[in-house]
């Protein structure tokens, strides 16, 4: 009994720590694996991240141009050509070559065989090439990577694809003349300053003699920087007779919709890409008073061709700006 | 005599007795932590399997044909991901945020293969189509092609 007692007052506690062990294991073990499991998972997502990351800082560093060539044999063929300007491999699953006219589609699959180009390697002709008759419109072809980028070219190549208007305007100028759009108009004559046919006018480049017009052309602002450009009173069309050696101006007047000449001028704005009528009638700088100032007499030009220029000034934006553009002429009749 | 024996009951009765009460709320412990961790694993397995398959699933419509004559548009895609997947919704349609959802059968799409769609729709020569199709993942691809 004694021994009961004693044994007993040693194992008091053991069991509840015991139970707390196993207990705190069996949770311990159930925790850790959950943890374990959403760290996994964690883990999982991150490497699809990453993966997809790497495919698409892969594909973004392809750089390709397409063209085609055209092979002679037993029938003519157009094949896709490619150049790898870019510094990673290139690998070629799908061709498109299109009519960009009737919109068909002729498409050729290498996925079980595709062509690999290499960085730097030029003209690589890709696939086997469709049926094509020399002098047929335009093919547009179509290249596809098994990165899944896709580049396309013209065949034959288009003259200055990525030259536009703008930046050929900075060559001549920020202003263009639109050629055919040079007329002439006469006056009213119970009313002078009244333009008759007005806006149309008629074709400027034959003018008659004996009897006072007006000039009216057509401009477009082309400038890069898309400011609007501000014609203020300066701006004239004078021509210059070679033969007589004599010259005669007109200065820009305002016009309304019914062909009303202003009798005070006020600066006309073109905005950027826009195109206007500029109408050219006065002798004076700045207003208008009537149709026959005395240098607008032209008899004497009869049978005679003469230089056109047009000088433009006033304000790009806020920037002082001129120009001359001396490229039409007249015969007078 | 007597007296001796049943004192030497009550411990084990005792013992037996705080081992099952241990036993029970252990197992019910252990069975509530081990529960929601189970439903726990089993949201973020989902989560997990659903967003490693976006991750992985990538295509692309490398071309359009825009057929006015017969109204009618051909859509060309590219697998390259790295999962099989399947077009389940095309949308098309000249105003961008006013898509008409297609009625398709959805087109399988195994990795690094192409694979063309034809549907029906009017097309007027001189608009511009839009063409969004979302893959079975999710992903979601736009493109655009003036008649």
């Amino acid at each position: 009994m004694r021994r009961y007692k004693e044994w007993s007052r040693r194992k008091k506690g053991v069991a509840g720590i015991i139970a707390a062990i196993i207990l705190f294991a069996m949770i311990f073990t159930t925790g850790t694996a959950y943890f374990i499991f959403v760290y996994q998972s964690y883990q999982l997502q991150q490497k699809a991240a990453i993966e997809r990351n790497q495919m698409e800082i892969e594909q973004s560093l392809e750089q390709f141009e397409v063209g085609g060539k055209e092979i002679s044999g037993s029938e003519l063929k157009l094949q896709a050509i490619v150049n790898n300007t870019g510094p990673i491999p290139i690998t070629v699953v799908y061709v498109f070559i299109i009519d960009p006219t009737t919109g068909t589609v002729q498409t050729e699959d290498l996925t079980s065989n595709p062509k690999t180009v290499n960085p730097g390697e030029t003209n690589i002709p890709v696939g086997t090439g469709v049926t094509y008759a020399t002098g047929s419109p335009p093919r547009l072809i179509k290249v596809v990577t098994e990165r899944g980028k896709t580049g396309s070219g013209m065949h034959p190549p288009q003259k200055f694809p990525g030259i536009t208007e703008s930046e050929l305007a900075q060559g001549f100028g920020m202003v263009r003349l639109i050629f055919l759009s040079f007329r002439y108009y006469t006056y009213d004559s119970k009313n002078p300053f009244k333009l008759l046919n007005f806006p149309t006018g008629t074709n400027a480049f034959n003018s008659p003699t004996g009897t006072e017009i007006a000039f009216g052309v057509e401009i477009k602002n082309l400038d890069p920087d898309k400011r609007t450009f501000t014609l203020d009173s300066h701006t004239m069309l004078w021509q210059f007779n070679p033969k007589q050696g004599n010259q005669y101006y007109w200065y820009v007047v305002n016009v309304n919709a019914t062909g009303y000449i202003q009798t005070t001028y006020t600066p006309i704005s073109i905005a950027y890409n826009e195109t206007k009528l500029i109408i050219f009638a006065s002798g004076k700088d700045g207003d208008f008073s009537g149709p026959k100032p005395p240098q607008v007499s032209v008899s004497n030009w009869s049978g005679l061709p003469s230089a056109v220029f047009i000088l433009l000034h006033g304000t790009l934006g806020t920037t002082p700006y001129g120009q001359n553009m001396p490229y039409t002429s007249v015969y007078w009749y | 005599m007597v007296n001796r024996i049943r004192k030497g009951v009550s411990p084990v009765i005792a013992t037996t007795i705080i081992i099952a009460i241990t036993l029970v709320v252990g197992f019910a412990s252990w069975s509530f932590v081990n529960s929601g961790a189970s439903a726990a694993s089993g949201v973020i397995g989902q989560s997990t399997a659903s967003n490693v398959n976006y991750l992985r699933e990538r295509f692309v419509i490398t071309n359009v044909a825009l057929d006015y004559t017969n109204n009618r548009i051909t859509v060309w895609f590219y697998n390259n991901g790295a999962i099989n997947t399947k077009i389940v919704e095309i949308y098309t349609g000249t105003d961008p945020n006013m898509l008409n959802l297609i009625p398709l059968t959805p087109l399988s799409l195994p990795i690094k293969e192409m694979r063309s769609i034809t549907i029906s729709y009017s097309i007027s020569s001189g608009n511009t189509y839009y063409i969004k199709a979302i893959g079975e993942f999710g992903n979601v691809v736009l493109y655009y092609q003036k008649a």
